[in-house]
């Protein structure tokens, strides 16, 4: 077996896959077609419900890409050729030439802005220009410079090496040719991601024909700052502001004549787009979005539709465009639509246009499906082993699948696949590490992080590197004259500045300026620490230094960004915030983290479809795996559910194979057992379980595991009163339905069935999220009512079928008969008896309609689960508002949360369908794998520190502390002092605050260094 | 006091909620006035009394603490201690004929950039109407 597996595509799932393997000690190799990293995530602007800046969160993962030693970075790549099978793939690849020497390019840029020649840019989508020699995007990573040869003077009229001449490291090889490189793996990533849909392919939009029709892509370029427009939103035909905006849904998608599949992101992209226009202009008098079904089902995207709504003001219009005609006199559009709801034509007019044009499968999928002897779906993305419950397995063992490449998808699902399909992949490569159990008694170790004598010097040696951030800094504050400022203050022995600081080139400056200057002390004013500082702490420590004698400072969101028009102001501010970093920085001290052993063994509480999943891949890496069920049965949900959609694979079927892996694994799995107490920390957490079973002679068992997994799902939603649920016996919720589906009952046979979904969900008041699964399951259930000669109607508010297939399903059940009524949040369907029967008023059609019907299902949403709140304070995860667990990052860390260790999946973290389920306990088994494949973790060493000399022992610390870091220990007869457990300690520095003698000290918050930031602030050195 | 005095103002953020909201200020592009410099803690109950009276002494004219709302605190209980100090700390300012007013305790949370941008700009106002804080006066005089 190969050491190594392959992932194909630089994308964010590419990238996260690489990034997971590599963190469970695997050898990776990640090809990219194109010159940088980055794929898609890097031309947006801004990412979705919490509008974070897309560069700013994905900078620091390829920059982490690019270094890790078990990553190999292969851009401007492509896999031609591929042979062999799971375990010994022998693999092609062709590295196209560049004709720049990566070993010699700084990535300096004299060469591109020396280049004659321009070119429409791709990353701008040919609405700026870009030269021959070039870097897709400023922050490209690696950093280094290709020739585009089609374009280059050189190579079609043999004169110019304008670029050569200019090139001081001599990286410029005109005579560079494509290579070949063989590689052996023992798995296949592919992570290709998709293409744009073209919208010239619908004559009716006028996209070729009308400037002012755009796509969503290349308004999201209009956006960003450093697009071609600067983030103006301005008209490209006469570059005015416009008064209107109309974004136009489903161009492409949902269209049997094209991609008859839901593109998942639109929507919610569609609001972003919106918000962020109002914010960029304030002009923008009127905002449109055009849509079908408004699909906001992720977490938090509820919120996001109905913070566009009412207080961006944007309109929703449901409807259908049938075409758009631009004004003769003058540039303006006129829109003329199907109003869907009341079944009328109309017109508005507006002066953009921007197209949410669908996702398609990726231009490279056809030769490489053929390639690798895998298959495509029937719209051409890559098809999964078994719809529905193997999401990242392809047609073909030892080749998995993660983001679009599978589907349309967004960016944290597109995260969790990646996830999962690394733990797959894992399988297929040879072990890696010996599970060595550690000894009981698990004591802290000191590293032995010697600081070198250079590093401490006698007295600081300060060096600044202030950031451009492009003209997100530079456009506002001076740079030059910060830099000027800072040379003059205390111990700063270098000041420089740099276009963008964070970039892979900028590191290597950073740390040669480290070694050349001999700096013992490291500033970076730039962006938001909470983004960055881990970046820039590992460029120290790969110079030599200390990372906690690097400091930084915000100069963009708290300075340039929200005093954008008072420059000098803020030139001014951003001088005192660098004079109070550099007060910091004299008096920061290196700190050692502490290493603690790791326990390699790992808990999963739950014994659902999730935790079964998340318990065999962590188990299959031979990391002993517990599984607790607190039910007598496992299998969760699955055991009420009857058939899978849009798959319709008995759900019996599925847990069966489940089940019979689980039995041929060695997880051990404890049944109608509870979780009486977790303590402890990372990779030493002490677990108590409790049997419920009565006469069980071991009723408590006490154990160690390195890594938790949480996946204790959700409850049912009880849908209380509302309508009329409890007044009449013949109103059922889906659940109950589902249960006696399960057991094989047709409840009905020709009867009069009505439907109403979101019950309970998507509400102003109470639940306001969508719970992501029950349009496909109500779906489902009518469908299978219909084929029973029972006559069906759904009352729905937006119909949410997403999933792959799933759109498929929802035009069969009207095929089937199956009628959809749509009713308005302000004005439900309303039950009254009449007789035997049920009349379901619909408020919103002119007339007053009325469809009796003898029963009706309500479906209702998944409610957080039971155990929620216990589990949030025994193991200090925080929840959302809606109740379920509260992920690390939205974006870039779905399956992580804030306490190290600690791992989430399925419905416990949000709501949604056996499909992104299964794919994310996959995911977290992959982030317990990384953690568990070492034997030992370092802990934060910017924790409370003790002066026993100066303590008393009075105990106020040890009752503050929520976190029992500090305890009392008898040092010698009469004298009792506090000491903190490192690992238990998150640094608050509370503890500090009310100690009556001043003998705690939290490091890297001490009294000194922020009273000299506080001297500093008044005009001071801080010295 | 004069209309066009330009305050100095000290605040002080917790990592998790605060300065995540002071980020998210910056993000969405949330305009305040320039007379703020903050400095980031982990928690709001990391700030002493003495950071307080330091900042007075040192030429501020107003301090904010900021953190998490109460129930939101990454340590749990963190801003309560916060608020018991601050409540201490605003007394012993008036002692020192300090008004307590220039001394502001504030929640905000990751996602409040615009309530984080209010809060800068409705302090600085209010900091503004009230004049220089009359202790640095007094000390800087007492150097002279």
């Amino acid at each position: 077996m190969s050491d190594s597996v392959l992932v194909i595509g630089g994308g964010i799932a590419g990238v996260q896959a690489a990034l997971d393997l590599a963190n469970a000690s695997i050898h990776v190799y990640l090809v990219e077609k194109t010159p940088s990293l980055g794929g898609r995530m890097a031309q947006l602007d801004k990412t979705f419900p919490t509008n974070d800046c897309a560069m700013c969160i994905l900078s620091p993962k390829l920059v982490e890409v690019q270094r890790h030693p078990n990553i190999e970075v292969l851009v401007n790549s492509e896999v031609v050729e591929c042979k062999g099978k799971e375990g010994n793939f022998k693999v092609k690849v062709v590295k196209h030439a560049r004709f720049v020497d990566e070993k010699k390019c700084t990535g300096c840029g004299l060469c591109a802005e020396k280049c004659p020649k321009k070119v429409a840019s791709e990353l701008d989508l040919g609405m700026a220009q870009r030269k021959a020699i070039y870097t897709p995007f400023p922050q490209a990573v690696p950093l280094i410079y290709t020739i585009d040869s089609d374009n280059c003077i050189y190579f079609i009229k043999g004169k110019c090496r304008i670029c050569e001449k200019n090139c001081e490291s001599k990286a410029i090889n005109f005579k560079q040719k494509k290579r070949e490189i063989k590689l052996d793996v023992g798995s296949i990533i592919v992570a290709t991601g998709f293409d744009q849909f073209n919208p010239k392919a619908i004559k009716e939009y006028g996209y070729d024909l009308y400037e002012n029709v755009v796509t969503a892509l290349e308004f999201e370029r209009l956006l960003n700052a450093s697009g071609p427009t600067e983030g103006r939103i301005l008209c490209p035909s006469d570059g005015k502001v416009p008064n209107s905006i109309t974004y136009i849904q489903c161009v492409g998608s949902r269209d049997e004549n094209h991609c008859p599949y839901c593109s998942r992101v639109c929507c919610t992209y569609a609001i972003k787009e919106a918000m962020l226009a109002k914010e960029h202009e304030d002009k923008i008098k009127e905002q449109n979005i055009l849509y079908m079904d408004m699909r906001t089902f992720g977490k938090g995207f509820e919120e996001y539709y109905l913070r566009c709504k009412d207080e961006v003001k944007v309109n929703f219009l449901r409807g259908r465009v049938s075409e758009i005609v631009e004004d003769p006199d003058g540039k303006s559009l006129l829109i003329r639509y199907e109003d869907t709801e009341k079944g009328t034509y109309r017109e508005i007019t507006s002066d953009m246009v921007v197209l949410s044009s669908a996702l398609i499968p990726s231009s490279s999928n056809e030769k490489l499906s053929e390639l690798l002897g895998i298959d495509l779906d029937e719209n051409g993305f890559f098809k999964e082993g078994e719809m529905g419950s193997d999401p990242v397995t392809t047609t073909k063992k030892g080749i998995f699948i993660c983001g679009c490449a599978q589907g349309p998808k967004d960016i944290p699902d597109s995260v969790a696949q990646a996830s999962a399909a690394s733990a797959k992949a894992q399988v297929f490569v040879k072990e890696r590490f010996e599970v060595e159990c550690m000894a009981d008694d698990s004591e802290l170790e000191e590293t032995e992080n010697e600081i070198s004598k250079e590093e401490m010097g006698d007295e600081p040696r300060i060096g600044i590197f202030v950031c451009h951030c492009g003209i997100n800094i530079g456009g506002v504050v001076n740079v030059k004259k910060v830099v000027d400022y800072a040379k003059d203050l205390p111990y700063v022995v270098e000041a420089q500045h740099n276009l963008f600081t964070c970039s892979e080139n900028t590191q290597s400056i950073i740390e040669d300026t480290i070694s050349k200057r001999k700096l013992n002390r490291v500033i970076v004013a730039a962006c938001t620490p909470r983004t960055h500082e881990p970046l820039f702490r590992e460029t120290c420590t790969k110079a030599g230094l200390n990372p906690y004698l690097f400091e930084m400072t915000n100069i963009r969101e708290h300075c340039s960004w929200v005093h954008s028009n008072e420059k000098e102001k803020a030139t001014e501010k951003a001088e005192e915030l660098l004079r109070m970093a550099v007060a910091k920085a004299q008096n920061l001290r290196p700190l050692s983290r502490k290493t603690v052993p790791i326990e390699q063994k790992a808990l999963v509480v739950g014994g659902g479809i999730a935790g079964i999943c998340a318990a065999l891949d962590i188990s299959n890496q031979g990391i002993p795996t517990i599984l607790v069920e607190k039910q007598p049965k496992l299998g969760g949900r699955l055991n009420h559910i009857a058939t899978l959609s849009p798959s319709n694979i008995k759900s019996s079927e599925l847990l069966k194979k489940m089940l019979a892996l689980l039995d041929s694994s060695k997880v051990q799995v404890h049944t109608n057992t509870e979780i009486e107490n977790i303590e402890g920390f990372v990779g030493n957490f002490d677990v108590t379980l409790k049997s419920k079973a009565g006469k069980s002679t071991k009723k408590k068992q006490q154990f160690k595991v390195g890594a938790i997994v949480i996946a204790i799902g959700s409850e049912e939603f009880g849908p209380g009163n509302r309508f009329s649920h409890k007044q009449y016996p013949n109103i059922i919720t889906n659940y109950e339905l589902e249960k006696q589906l399960a057991q094989k009952k047709i409840p009905f046979k020709n009867k009069k069935i009505a439907f109403i979904l979101c019950v309970g969900a998507r509400e102003r008041e109470g639940n306001r999220g969508c719970s992501r699964y029950c349009c496909q399951v109500a779906i489902k259930q009518a469908i299978e009512l219909a084929e029973n000669k029972n006559s069906v109607t759904v009352f729905y508010r937006d119909i949410r079928t997403f999933g792959k297939g799933a759109e498929k399903m929802y035009k069969n059940a009207a095929s089937k008969g199956v009628d959809f009524i749509r009713y308005d949040e302000g004005s439900p369907p309303k039950i009254q008896k009449k007789g035997k029967a049920l009349l379901v008023y619909d408020t919103l059609l002119q007339e007053n309609i009325s469809i009796e019907c003898d029963n009706v299902v309500l479906v209702v949403p998944m409610a957080p689960p039971s155990d929620a709140e216990r589990f949030q304070d025994m193991l200090k995860i925080p929840r959302g508002e809606d109740g379920f667990f509260l992920e690390q990052h939205p974006k870039l860390a779905p399956l992580q949360t804030n306490t190290q260790g600690i791992f989430l999946c399925g419905c416990a973290q949000a709501p949604k369908n056996l499909q992104d389920t299964i794919a994310q306990a996959s995911g977290a088994a992959s982030q317990a794998i990384a953690l568990l494949s070492r034997n030992t973790s370092e802990v934060e060493a910017a924790v409370a520190k003790v002066e026993e000399n100066l303590c008393w022992g009075c105990g106020t610390c040890t009752e503050v502390c929520e976190f029992g870091a500090p305890g009392l220990t008898s040092l010698e007869e009469d004298k009792i002092v506090s000491q903190i457990n490192e690992a238990l300690c998150k640094g608050c520095g509370t503890c500090a605050v009310l100690c009556p003698s001043g003998a705690i000290t939290p490091l890297h918050f001490t009294r000194s260094q922020i009273l000299s930031m506080i001297q500093a602030f008044g005009g001071g050195s801080g010295e | 006091m004069v209309s066009n005095f330009e305050p100095k103002i000290l605040a002080f953020a917790c990592n998790w909620c605060s300065y995540a909201g002071a980020d998210l200020a910056g993000i969405s592009r949330k305009q305040y006035p320039p007379n703020v410099r903050i400095i980031r803690v982990m928690c709001s109950g990391r700030v002493e009394p003495i950071f307080v009276l330091s900042a007075f002494e040192n030429g501020a004219d107003g301090v904010l603490i900021t953190g998490c709302h109460i129930g939101d605190c990454h340590y749990k209980f963190g801003n309560k201690n916060a608020e018991i100090m601050v409540k201490q700390a605003k007394e012993l300012l008036s002692t020192l004929g300090i008004s307590s007013e220039r001394l502001r305790l504030e929640w905000v949370s990751a996602s409040e950039g615009q309530r984080f941008s209010e809060v800068m700009t409705d302090f600085t106002k209010e900091v503004a109407d009230m004049g220089p804080n009359p202790m640095f006066a007094k000390t800087a005089e007492a150097r002279r």
